[in-house]
């Protein structure tokens, strides 16, 4: 069995080598795969794979618990390193694009990202680790270069938007933390960002059920 | 083992044995089929495990390698293929791989190569998974015929065979003579093939 917990300078080096030689391509292959699962599904705004970067994943790596490392072995328990998205206009294709993914592919977990506490307002997502299918592996890769598994974020425009501006904000190594007032601030946009997925979603819901049920009195266009 | 020729066998592997999600092969000797078929209830009733495929992937994935190989093999190589594609049917809801599909249908070596070779990597032509036969008739839903005096005959791949009568008028030459009837209930012009 290979050993899947090396030191730090090792595991840089193997995880670049199988960012390169694997994860990058695979994540490409992924991409194209997971579109075309969802050909001709309404309301996709788009879909995106990337690889984990090099950086990110051993910052990752290093994290820790209770004053110790989080993750034993990172290459085998980080289950990022192949990540797609999908983004969606409304809160009601988040579950209609749930059904699909579920018919696609092998769900292993699955986690709705939300704020602890109704006061709060941060970031909303819907996450799953998935067995990563074995059509995106191309022959010329090495399998055990290959996690078996990739995170699926399913996402509105607006979870989408808030999240990337957020990360950007409050997760640049070096920078200053973020004071109470900035997080204060940030949370508001998170709530403004959730209350106008509320209206579209209500507004969608709405006219799905009158062009479904439309009223008498409407009269035919001229 | 009380039979070396007869005997079911399944081993999990992982590079983690904390982090890892276990994947694993299993090897069924005991069924009369040939190839790769594994009995479904010793898969999900004793080793509570599942294909790794799900049924709708596996037969996405052999739609599309079928669609693919028949877009570019020979003529001789796309009427096997398509006879294939409609037999399938009879594997709606079975355990089935690409390779098994092979087998079941006895496909020639060179339609059997079209039809993996269209594959992003062969090894999975060994994956088991549950045909579903809607999903997979999503991707070969119609059959058309072109013949070289224009005529271009097209059909639910299901129902081609019957809606049209095919009679071999020069076998050598490939000269048919195509017949159907019916009350024509649409006609449309159209800027391709």
């Amino acid at each position: 069995m290979k050993n899947s917990n090396p030191s730090a300078d090792s595991l840089e080096e193997e995880y670049r080598q199988r960012y390169e030689k694997a994860l990058k391509p695979v994540a490409l292959a992924l991409r194209d795969h997971v579109a075309g699962c969802f050909e001709g599904q309404p309301r996709i705004d788009r879909i995106s794979a990337r690889a984990k970067d090099v950086k990110s994943f051993i910052a990752k790596a290093k994290k820790e618990e209770a004053g110790a490392r989080k993750y034993s072995e990172p290459l085998g328990q980080i289950q990022d390193q192949i990540g797609c998205r999908i983004i969606t206009f409304v809160l009601a294709d988040v579950e209609r694009i749930d059904a699909l993914i579920m018919k696609y592919f092998r769900a292993i977990e699955f986690e709705d990202h939300i704020p602890e506490s109704e006061w709060e307002f941060g970031y909303f997502g819907r996450h799953y680790v998935l067995l990563l299918p074995a059509d995106v592996v191309d022959g010329g890769i090495e399998p055990s270069m290959v996690p078996s598994f990739f995170e699926l974020q399913v996402k509105t425009m607006f979870q989408h938007a808030w999240s990337e501006a957020e990360h950007d904000l409050g997760y640049k190594p070096g920078d200053e933390p973020l004071t109470s007032v900035q997080k204060r601030r940030l949370a508001f946009t998170s709530a403004q960002a959730w209350g106008a997925d509320q209206i579209f979603n209500e507004l969608f819901e709405e006219r799905e059920g009158s062009v479904a049920n439309p009223p008498l009195s409407s009269s035919p266009t001229v | 083992m009380k039979n070396k020729t007869s005997y079911k066998a399944a081993v999990y592997q992982d590079t983690s044995l904390l982090g890892g999600f276990w994947t694993g092969h299993a090897i069924d000797k005991q069924l009369n089929g040939q190839g790769d078929h594994v009995s479904d209830y010793w898969i999900s009733d004793f080793l509570l495990s599942e294909f790794a495929t799900t049924p709708a992937a596996g037969s996405r994935r052999l739609g599309i390698a079928l669609r693919d190989a028949v877009s570019k093999a020979p003529i001789e190589i796309k009427e096997e293929l398509i006879a294939a594609a409609r037999l399938a049917s009879g594997l709606a809801g079975k355990p089935i791989s690409i390779n098994s599909f092979v087998e079941q249908f006895s496909l020639s070596p060179s339609a059997s190569e079209a039809l993996v070779g269209s594959l992003r990597t062969r090894r999975i032509a060994r994956e088991q998974f549950l045909l579903d036969i809607s999903e997979f008739r999503n991707y070969i839903a119609y059959t058309s015929v072109e013949l070289d005096n224009g005529a271009l005959l097209t059909a639910d791949s299901a129902d081609f065979e019957d809606v049209f009568d095919k009679q071999y008028l020069d076998e050598e030459h490939r000269i048919v003579e195509y017949s159907t009837r019916g009350k024509i209930i649409n006609e449309k012009l159209k800027s391709q093939r």
